[in-house]
């Protein structure tokens, strides 16, 4: 599904949960995800061509509507400077 | 053949909500434009009757067979549509909700273009996405007949006696050693001056003596997993080290060497390692401070009783539960270092628990307010209002009890030392409950003397105090020195209570204070089915009030217990075993053991093959991701559903957008 969204044109992707271990409703789903992220960061993506800066996973709770802000704001600062850089 | 697709797409204004910053006629224009759209509508509100009166109706003239709405969060009117599409003779899975309310006009109020292309394009996903639903079924699933009530304040009390005289087991957990929390450290209760032990200590009893309720005191809840009926809770009982042969006689506190401040007197007095929690304590035996005492055996020596076990252990308990009522209380405002009203804990500025604690007859001054600095009787008191209340740079909330407890305090202090000057400083004061008014008359008929001022500082001078203010009636800066000032301290969220959050998933207001499902129609209930609130977790209130919604939270969790079974919705795993291979990895990955391992003979072998077990099954999706060969589908959130949405979401200017995954959860 990452690659789906990077192969049709997405710049940024943001995969969240909540906060492991332990926080996550279906015990350890959130531990088994950062597993497989790791692995795309590290191998699937670079042998793409796809810098793995551009996925980021965040741990944040339904009941942490600040942090997602937070990190909204944070990937629409970082998809400015890519663009910038695009531009030049 | 497969059936022909036919969508209805139905756009909620929601009031203004939606429609003052998404241009929703333009939206439903749009999405009567998308594939398979045989009909697009605005709502005024689709969840009120003529909105689903409309969808049933649709349903039959235009032969619909996919529903989409596009309104406010699917945990709040999921249900409601998914249940008009049944009454309609619709599978509720072909119908698919769309948040253009929380996930879109209420984050963009600022940009009404971006919000309307922004809700276009999450239709257009829902529209591309509901393609590939298929028709699913509801499990049914056992319901524990029993309820977890956390907290034993006066909310948690009653909610777990109400359950209780339904006639269902219930277990009552506190973190402290006594029942009754913050309303036990108060002498009497506003408006008709009722002693406290009068009204809690028999609330508790009847607890303690309730042959359904199982009290737990000094015990944490360590963990919760599970869902609505089936709760699984992990307890963790601090021992109190001390047995049920204490009878309260007091030897071992005078033998213990080691002191510390008595946080139940707000620090106004010491205590021992080992001491009686409060003078009134339910249960009446004493309590060894596990981080102070450093096991030097003075009190195991003195103890008639033989009631002192050093080497008592903790103990971990599981319990299995149905319901759970969150009732951890708030906590007092704590004015911070350099605060504009000077106090430090150290003179002779008081906040109202501080207050409260030396009006109690048994409290540190038996009952007297005395002076922190020369241990005398004040001639004069001031109270100060709405401190860490109201203040929209810290605390903007109303904390709706210091009003009613400001004139309790000055009736209490007038009625024992009537010689006693009592000036209050408020902004406004704020009863609004039977008889309060009658009880603020009697105040200024005692001579309390009231003044709407907002208090600008108080500065220490030679023992006294000097407050300054900016009184709004005459407009003037005013001057009064007092020997004593009260700050009517309001209520802020537990230092527990992001614990529970994060463990239970429970969201906050913006005030931190834990948020009801909804503030009108489900103010008891949580977001996560089968928790529900009780007290002061959920925003200030008084104890007629936090009583109240213990009773009704009750009643809510009684309407579960009452069920043998009741409904989970169809989002679990299928495996294909003409697909499966038989590598097992989902076996092996499953976090709940749902899949197991048949052995199926194939072409004349025998050969391994996953199977999932349904009522397990949490519907995570760990097995359809793990799965190479794709056998493995996750019902409701299948590669074709999201790949659809993946692909509508990225259709136009996808070099614009951050595509996020979250969990479902």
């Amino acid at each position: 599904m990452i690659l789906r969204a990077f192969e049709k044109g997405a710049p940024l992707v943001m995969v969240g949960g909540c906060h492991p271990p332990g926080d996550c409703h279906y015990i350890n789903g959130n531990i088994q995800c950062e597993e497989m992220i790791n692995k795309l960061k590290e191998k699937v993506l670079p042998e793409k061509g796809i810098d793995p800066e551009r996925l980021r996973l965040e741990w944040i709770s339904s009941a942490e509507g600040a942090v997602f802000q937070k990190v909204m704001k944070e990937m629409s600062e970082q998809l400015d400077k890519m663009k910038k850089v695009v531009g030049k | 053949m497969e059936e022909e697709v036919r969508i209805g797409v139905y756009v909620c204004h929601c009031g203004l909500n939606i429609a003052q910053t998404v241009d929703c006629a333009e939206v439903a224009e749009y999405a009567s434009t998308l594939p398979n759209v045989v009909v697009a509508k605005e709502n005024m509100y689709s969840c009120a009757d003529p909105g689903q009166i409309q969808i049933k109706e649709d349903i039959k003239e235009y032969n619909l067979n996919r529903v989409v709405v596009a309104a406010c969060s699917v945990k709040m009117h999921g249900p409601t549509f998914m249940n008009v599409c049944e009454e309609a003779g619709l599978n509720p899975y072909l119908f698919e909700m769309v948040n253009i309310r929380e996930h879109c006009s209420w984050v963009h109020m600022q940009d009404k273009d971006g919000a309307t292309r922004k809700a276009k394009d999450q239709i257009r996903m829902a529209v591309e996405r509901i393609q590939y639903n298929r028709p699913l079924q509801d499990r049914l699933v056992p319901v524990n007949r029993k309820a977890l009530v956390i907290g034993g304040g006066v909310a948690g009390l009653q909610c777990a006696l109400d359950i209780a005289e339904g006639g269902y087991p219930v277990y009552l957990v506190d973190k402290q050693p006594y029942l009754g929390g913050m309303a036990v450290g108060m002498d009497r209760l506003f408006d008709n001056m009722e002693r406290v032990s009068c009204v809690v200590n028999p609330l508790i009893m009847k607890v303690i003596n309730h042959p359904l309720i199982h009290v737990y005191t000094s015990c944490e809840v360590e963990n919760i997993t599970g869902y609505v009926g089936n709760f699984h809770v992990s307890l963790k009982v601090t021992p109190r080290k001390v047995n049920e042969n204490c009878n309260a006689c007091g030897l071992c506190t005078e033998a213990c060497p080691i002191q510390a401040k008595n946080e139940f007197d707000r620090g106004l007095s010491e205590r021992r390692a080992i001491y009686l929690p409060h003078p009134q304590a339910i249960p009446y035996l004493y309590y060894i401070d596990k981080e102070l005492c450093d096991g030097c055996g003075a009190c195991v020596e003195i103890c008639p009783q033989k009631a002192i076990e050093l080497d008592m252990e903790e103990i971990e308990e599981s319990i299995d539960v149905g319901t759970i009522v969150v009732a951890i209380g708030a906590q007092p405002y704590c004015p911070p270092e350099g605060n504009r009203w000077g106090y430090d804990g150290a003179g002779d500025i008081f906040t109202a628990p501080e207050l409260e604690r030396m009006l109690h007859p048994m409290g540190p001054t038996k009952g007297r307010p005395l002076r922190r600095t020369d241990g005398q009787m004040p001639s004069s008191i001031a109270f100060i209002q709405c401190v860490g209340s109201r203040d929209p740079q810290e605390n903007p909330w109303c904390s709706r009890i210091c009003c009613m407890n400001t004139i309790k305090e000055a009736l209490i202090i007038k009625y024992r030392f009537p010689s006693i000057k009592i000036s209050v400083y408020h902004n406004d004061i704020r009863l609004y409950k039977k008889n309060h008014e009658d009880a603020y008359r009697l105040a200024r008929d005692w001579g309390v003397i009231f003044m709407r001022s907002q208090v600008e500082k108080v500065v220490e001078k030679d023992g006294t105090l000097e407050v300054r203010a900016h009184d709004a009636i005459i407009g003037e800066t005013t001057s009064q020195e007092v020997d004593m000032v009260v700050l009517a301290t309001g209520l802020v969220r537990s230092d527990d209570a992001q614990r529970y959050q994060d463990m239970l998933k429970i969201p906050s207001s913006a005030d931190g204070f834990m948020l009801e499902a909804h503030p009108k129609l489900k103010p008891l209930e949580t977001a996560i089915d089968g928790v529900m609130l009780a007290g002061l977790c959920q925003f200030p209130k008084d104890v007629g009030d936090a009583i109240l919604q213990a009773s009704g939270s009750a009643a809510k969790c009684l309407g579960l217990l009452s069920k043998d079974q009741i409904k989970l919705d169809a989002i679990i795993s299928t495996i294909d075993q003409e697909k499966c291979t038989g590598c097992l990895v989902c076996v092996k990955r499953c976090p709940f053991s749902a899949i197991v391992t048949d052995e199926v003979e194939i072409e004349g072998k025998k050969r391994k093959r996953a199977r999932v077990i349904e009522a397990s099954c949490k519907g995570c999706g760990v097995c359809a991701a793990r799965c190479k060969q794709k056998a493995v589908e996750a019902q409701g959130f299948t590669d074709d559903q999201i790949f659809a949405q993946i692909d509508a979401a990225l259709e136009e200017n996808p070099e614009d957008k951050i595509l996020a995954l979250v969990c479902h959860w």
